[in-house]
């Protein structure tokens, strides 16, 4: 997804800042990408091995680890995938009432809600640490393949870690810039045509049919 | 202590966090008064343990499935199928809208692809022949909700991991309402063609209507191979959903070529953010459903009630619809359901209501609460899709309310709605 930027970052730390983030934006993208191709893949070659084995098909079978597999993929993808909603301003919330506010009110709850955020997120990855470290110590492993769970689990500490690290760049950006930011690298539109004839830019909001209003979509 | 920590989850939603926050915050606010003793970190061992049932597979490989439909064709084949059958009749154009949503809603299981899909074709159709805006948004955001309820749904699968029954009964199960509502809703887009008075459209001839079946035929595959599939027995839920996968794939990018190899990484990503943004909320709705559970709340809330629901079960259905109805006016489904069942679920048990009846309630209430305001999360969308104020696309909505709610008294009457096709594949 294309993001609809801000104005330039003036100071060189806000840039180095911007450069790491993109950085970890690719690398969570990636990850996605990887895991639901991966997903695809395995339970249509399993569903397809089974049936073919039920029909008699020889040297044909399904897939028997591909259950904890799924499993990890899911987890996977839930928590690299909120910091990835974070990052587009996309986890579901309610927003009918944001939305009736303007200038600075809206400013000020928008900093309310993405501080209070990302204090629980980092509660939360503090405390999937220290999860982690138990399934580390106790050596649980997946039955069939005998990967060390620690290993596939490390995406829960770092997903809330990095939607945290998210939520904070969110108040950081929206305390130094004059504008309202959805998230770090997202301003808030409201009339994008309008927007993009004013400052002369072209439209970007890669695929979403109208961001007017900040309801998350979903589903 | 435990009406405090509703007030402040309900506080903080209103306020616009995002939904996890106030899930977790009640949680670990009843947690740490009623058991200083249990760590932090058994909600997060909640949370990943709620992610991780391997029926949750479905719901990625269907929101997959329906990413690479909304990014080829099938939409509009869909939707040439109906209008050359239906098109000409009186009401034609809103018919057909509500007939193609709920072809839609079985290929897609996403109310939001549907609406986009389907209100971008027909709504400037229907404008034009001369029906209300209000009217057209509202059928529209309405129809669309009918996925909920057709399977595939996502609401249907949530409910399963959250109640624990099977997501292959609450599909079929799923079938009757969700037809029902359908017809009522084409009734009343005859009713108000007759009274505005619309001019009939043009009687399609046979060569195009044989053109179109040709065009539909092969997306028409996909209720077959979901619904005909778990009917059957042949397929699980999860199966189903990797086989919906692997035939969207082939008719749009083998058969119709609408959709290239390169376009894969993109849909991936999207599919994979929607699933995200969703099953955090499964992870977190379980979590706070563990320690509800866990500090006994249900029987608190619910206790003294338990003996009289078990003797009027019907006094529960309508409690439970309320319940949901009200719940999801403000929040997702998804939270509703897992701040919601498990208050439920002793009293379902010992009421011996069909748990599956429940979840059919729970899921059309669902439904309905989303598309009624204030704060449903589909005028949202509409909002969003179609740019027209908020007062705009509630005005219209009233009807369409009140024959959704009347499904809910029928289904309450007659069970049977729900339960018929699940007796015949299940029993």
């Amino acid at each position: 997804m294309s993001e609809s930027q801000g104005g330039p970052f003036r100071s060189p730390v806000m840039r180095a800042v911007r450069g790491l983030d993109r950085g970890i934006g690719w690398l969570e993208d990636a990850v996605l990408i990887a895991a639901i191709l991966f997903m695809a893949g395995l339970n249509v070659v399993n569903v397809l091995g089974n049936n073919l084995k039920d029909w008699g098909v020889p040297f044909v079978n399904g897939l028997s680890w591909s259950v904890e597999i799924n499993q990890a993929l899911l987890v996977i993808i839930t928590f690299v995938g909120v910091a990835k909603g974070a990052r587009h301003g996309r986890n579901i919330r309610m927003s009918a009432i944001y939305d009736q506010l303007e200038g600075k009110w809206r400013k000020g709850l928008n900093i309310v809600i993405t501080t209070g955020s990302a204090v629980v997120m980092f509660y939360l990855a503090y405390y999937a640490f220290l999860y982690e470290m138990q399934i580390r110590s106790i050596g649980q492993s997946t039955p069939s393949l005998g990967i060390p769970l620690w290993i596939l689990y490390i995406a829960v500490p770092l997903g809330l870690f990095l939607t945290g690290v998210q939520y904070s760049l969110t108040t950081l950006r929206n305390l130094t810039e004059k504008e309202v930011y959805r998230s770090f690298a997202e301003r808030e539109v409201y009339e994008e045509a309008d927007l993009a004839a004013v400052e002369g830019r072209k439209l970007t909001e890669g695929g979403e049919p109208g961001a007017s209003g900040q309801k998350e979509d979903r589903r | 202590m435990l009406a405090l920590t509703f007030v402040l989850m309900f506080l903080l939603l209103l306020m616009g966090f995002p939904m996890v926050v106030p899930l977790i915050i009640g949680a670990l606010a009843i947690l740490v008064v009623s058991f200083p003793e249990v760590g932090a970190n058994q909600l997060i061992q909640q949370m990943v343990g709620g992610v991780r049932p391997s029926v949750l597979v479905a719901v990625p490989m269907f929101i997959l499935a329906a990413d690479i439909m909304t990014k080829g064709h099938t939409a509009n084949r869909l939707l040439d199928l109906v209008h050359a059958f239906v098109g000409h009749r009186r009401g034609g154009l809103p018919i057909t809208t509500a007939v193609s949503c709920t072809l839609f809603g079985a290929v897609s299981g996403s109310t939001q692809a549907t609406v986009v899909a389907i209100g971008s074709a027909l709504r400037p159709k229907m404008l034009k022949a001369g029906y209300k805006d209000s009217f057209t948004m509202a059928l529209l955001v309405n129809s669309s909700d009918v996925a909920l309820l057709i399977p595939p749904s996502i609401a249907a699968i949530i409910y399963g991991v959250a109640a624990n029954v099977s997501v292959g009964e609450m599909f079929i199960a799923g079938i009757g309402p969700g037809l029902l509502i359908m017809v009522m809703f084409s009734v009343y887009s005859w009713w108000i063609s007759k009274r505005l008075n619309i001019p009939l459209g043009e009687r399609v001839g046979w060569a195009d209507r044989l053109r179109a079946i040709r065009g539909a035929i092969l997306p028409m595959g996909f209720p077959v191979v979901v619904l005909g599939g778990i009917y059957s027995g042949l397929f699980s839920p999860t199966e189903a959903a990797a086989m919906s996968v692997f035939y969207a794939l082939i008719i749009e990018m083998l058969v119709f070529r609408s959709v290239k190899f390169s376009d894969l990484p993109g849909i991936a990503l999207s599919t994979g953010l929607i699933t995200a943004v969703v099953f955090i909320l499964v992870g977190a709705g379980q979590a706070f459903s563990w320690v509800i559970s866990l500090a006994q709340i249900p029987t608190e809330i619910l206790g003294p009630l338990i003996d009289h629901v078990a003797a009027n079960p019907t006094h529960l259905l309508i409690l439970i619809a309320v319940s949901y109805f009200v719940a999801c006016m403000f929040v997702d489904p998804i939270v509703a359901i897992f701040v919601l069942t498990p208050i439920f679920i002793p009293a379902i048990n010992a009421s011996g209501v069909d748990p599956i009846l429940v979840g059919t309630l729970v899921v059309l209430q669902s439904a309905i609460g989303s598309a009624t305001p204030p704060f449903g999360y589909d005028i949202f969308t509409a909002m969003a899709v179609f740019r027209r104020p908020y007062m705009e696309i509630v005005r219209g909505t009233p009807p369409f309310i009140v024959m959704l709610l009347v499904v809910t008294v029928l289904l309450i009457m007659f069970p049977q709605i729900a339960l018929f096709l699940r007796d015949l594949a299940f029993r």
